[in-house]
């Protein structure tokens, strides 16, 4: 890092005119910086993209697909009755300070999300708990095996080992670092920390032991850029390599400059709009229904994606297997929603209807732009006779303040964390995931029949019998709407024609190991 | 009065000022009737200018023009509210520290100073986190930051008035402070204060546009020029048209109002009534 920092120093004041940094070093743009670098205790976007450089799991996706394919754990074998796991370590694999990857590291990293009070864990807030709470106990057979067993028989386990808060993490770092270690990340990965100056850089280097080879670049600095139009005009002048997250209008332009790649790739994510299922008049299926046929979902892709997503009609993204694509869309038809209301207002609920949508502020893959779909939303209800009062929120306000109900409508949506149906609907709609810390079931549906098709499907170890089950809830779902699916975006990443070799997943898992630099 | 006026319309600039004051409001005033499109009318998304869309459309598929035009209601009505709110409170304040001296003055200066010594907009951001973001709170928090300005030039106009002979005259004959106040002040205070909420008003539109530009005055369905340059920066590299003409309107208004201001200033100054 010295040498950085004195490259860095040097070419400031000789004012060479260039980026200030190595010429093999990869520069990545970004609207926002990660919050914390520990995998269990972070949830948002940007730190996963920084932690799937840094860490390993014990299985990962292939590097084009979503397939599982070894990674630390070189093979794996699963006992007759499902229950028992057991995983072969790859021989001779060490964390980046040195330490060697065994069992115990293994153990120590599952632990770290299944023992409750574990003595190595500093903050209670762990967000993806809910996801192994399958697991019964993790046991070290030998320094090179790794036996899980699990309480239930539980069809996606093996995915949520690929799931980044699973990541094999340095026992000797985090017995060093304690509290701290979040600040100080240490893992297998195909890059190294090196130093983190929050909302300026976060500065990443090759790490020459990868048990895969020392990737081609020599680093990544993430730079967090808050103006999407700075991001723009950096890339254009060559100042970084890859701009993650502009507005849909700036890439359709920026598409037709031969000096930038824009790659697109169907999203496994759904942008939604949830109903507080809780709150009159939303308690009534026909308000709900109105809504969702006052909305010109094409429109809407039109207008607030320049046309770079697909219409929605449940959750689960037609990319994933087990989505119902034979269910018959409601159409646009605000005729349908007018009569609809009428109908409702006949039987009592007061009229005219106000309601509140909460709106974030900053983009999300699957909203890329907020306060127009906000508007468009609203305008969309105007025609019907709903009135609606945007209430804009920061980010994590915006969430949170929807996860304890105090919403009416609201913007959401999902990027899937691992490619299983499951992930989306019981996730999303279960009566389980109903709670005022960290509930996603935003929309608040309640429903016995769901439940229990989710619940089966969740331990069934058949593929094509979970799909039929995820089927049958999907209509129950959608008969009740108890939500308005918008979309399913396509994940679009621009890069300069520096940048080769990396490939946008389909997981949207930002893994930089095979980019190179022509520069 | 006479004079004054004469001063005024000799002046080109305020006339101008003048012009392009009314030409806003009037604007503001008959905004149904003059905008092409009603608020809520989407075509296409930011295309250039032409025909159909004299000044284009936006990001929402609106046609700029229209939002231009409404946007100055909110934009006039925003602005004057705060500053009928940076008088109400001023006043008295800066009346009560130039009539007495000694301790009221002192604390009532002192305060002031402390106000001062904040950034404006580190002021109106406190207070915007304070309350619910809003149109009211965007009204209170610009009121607010301009309360000094107020302040300070009444009290220094109550300080030159209080030694008046005719002030000391209505002191000597036995009139009450009240009746001072309301009857031999006042009057005086009346010319200063004009010029400076015509020039205040120009600021206050600037802050209001700007507090709105930063996203905190709540629904982004109501036109407002600040709003609307804060919708059109995302776009700035691809169109650049949904950014210029609320950016135009801000400042042609503002120019206005401080043309007129300055020579209202000039037209009420008491002082070159002497020489004539």
């Amino acid at each position: 890092m010295r040498s950085l920092l004195f490259c860095l120093i040097v070419s400031t004041f000789l004012g060479c005119g260039g980026p200030a940094v190595p010429s093999n070093i990869l520069i990545y743009g970004r609207g926002d910086d990660a919050d914390r670098l520990d995998p269990i205790h972070t949830d948002i976007g940007e730190s996963v993209t920084v932690m799937c450089n840094i860490y390993d799991t014990l299985v990962t996706y292939d590097d084009e697909t979503l397939e599982l394919v070894p990674s630390l754990a070189e093979s794996w074998s699963t006992s007759d009755d499902g229950l028992e796991w057991t995983f072969h370590l790859r021989k001779g694999v060490t964390f980046h300070d040195g330490t060697p990857l065994d069992a115990d590291a293994v153990l120590f990293s599952l632990e770290r999300l299944t023992v409750p009070m574990h003595p190595f864990v500093f903050d209670q807030v762990i967000p993806y708990v809910q996801s192994f709470e399958a697991i019964e106990s993790v046991t070290a057979v030998d320094p090179l095996t790794v036996k899980v067993r699990l309480k239930r028989p539980f069809a996606a386990f093996l995915t949520t080992m690929a799931m980044f808060p699973a990541s094999i993490v340095s026992p000797t770092a985090v017995k060093k670092y304690e509290g701290e270690f979040w600040k100080h990340p240490v893992g297998t990965g195909p890059f190294q920390f090196d130093s983190w100056n929050v909302n300026q850089q976060l500065t990443l280097l090759s790490f020459d032991d990868h048990w895969r080879g020392r990737p081609e670049i020599d680093g990544v600095i993430f730079l967090p850029v808050g103006e999407s139009a700075v991001r723009v005009k950096q890339l254009l002048r060559g100042e970084i390599d890859i701009a993650d997250n502009l507005p849909p209008a700036e890439i359709d332009s920026l598409a037709k400059n031969p000096h930038v790649i824009v790659q697109e790739k169907a999203g496994m994510n759904t942008g939604y709009l949830t109903m507080n299922n809780d709150k009159a008049p939303l308690d009534d299926q026909r308000i709900r229904e109105a809504i969702w046929c006052a909305i010109d979902r094409d429109q809407l892709i039109k207008s607030a994606y320049s046309g770079h997503a697909t219409k929605a009609v449940t959750l689960v993204p037609p990319t994933l297997w087990g989505s119902h694509t034979d269910l018959t869309d409601r159409e646009y038809d605000p005729e349908k929603a007018k009569q609809l209301l009428a109908a409702a207002a006949a039987d009592g609920v007061p009229t005219p209807i106000r309601l509140q949508l909460f709106v974030m502020t900053d983009p999300r893959p699957y909203m890329q732009q907020p306060r127009q779909t906000a508007i468009f939303i609203k305008d969309s209800l105007a025609k019907v006779g709903i009135e609606t009062e945007i209430v804009t929120n920061e980010n994590s306000q915006h969430f949170r303040r929807m996860t304890r109900g105090e919403h009416q409508l609201g913007l959401a949506g999902w990027t899937a964390d691992m490619p299983d149906p499951d992930n989306f609907l019981y996730t999303l709609l279960d009566l389980d995931n109903i709670n005022d810390v960290g509930g996603n079931n935003m929309s608040r549906y309640r429903n016995q029949k769901v439940h229990d098709l989710l619940a089966q499907a969740k331990v069934e170890m058949n593929q094509e019998t979970r799909a039929e089950l995820y089927r049958a809830a999907q209509e129950q779902i959608f008969a009740d709407a108890p939500l308005v699916p918008l979309v399913h975006t396509s994940v679009r990443n621009v890069q300069s024609d520096a940048v080769s070799g990396y490939l946008l997943h389909p997981s949207s898992l930002n893994r930089l190991r095979l980019s190179k630099l022509a520069k | 009065m006479n004079r004054s006026w004469k001063r005024f319309v000799s002046n080109r600039g305020a006339l101008i000022g003048g012009v392009v004051v009314v030409f806003v409001c009037l604007v503001a005033m008959t905004a149904s009737l003059i905008a092409p499109y009603p608020i809520d009318q989407r075509d296409q998304k930011l295309t250039p200018p032409s025909a159909a869309h004299w000044l284009g459309t936006d990001t929402n598929e609106k046609d700029v023009l229209t939002w231009v035009i409404y946007g100055s209601r909110l934009s006039l009505t925003a602005g004057s509210l705060s500053i009928v709110l940076a008088i109400f409170l001023g006043v008295p304040l800066g009346a009560a520290a130039g009539y007495f001296p000694g301790a009221v003055d002192q604390v009532i200066m002192r305060s002031i100073d402390v106000v001062l010594a904040f950034p404006a907009i580190l002021i109106a951001l406190l207070v915007m986190a304070a309350l619910a973001p809003g149109w009211p709170a965007v009204i209170i928090a610009v009121g607010l930051i301009n309360i000094p300005i107020f302040a300070r030039q009444i009290r220094a106009t109550t300080l030159t008035l209080r030694s008046q002979d005719y002030v000391t005259a209505a002191v000597a004959a036995g009139a009450t402070t009240r009746h001072i106040f309301f009857w031999s002040l006042l009057p005086g205070l009346v010319g200063p204060l004009v010029v400076l909420a015509t020039l205040g008003l120009g600021s206050a539109i600037l802050e209001v546009a700007g507090l709105s530009f930063l996203g905190i005055s709540g629904d982004p369905t109501v036109p407002e020029w600040g709003g609307m340059l804060a919708e059109a920066k995302n776009d700035l590299s691809t169109s650049i048209w949904p950014a210029i003409a609320p950016g135009l309107a801000i400042s042609v208004t503002i120019l206005g109002f401080n043309l007129l201001g300055d020579g209202l200033r000039d037209a009420l100054d008491p002082r070159l009534d002497h020489g004539k």
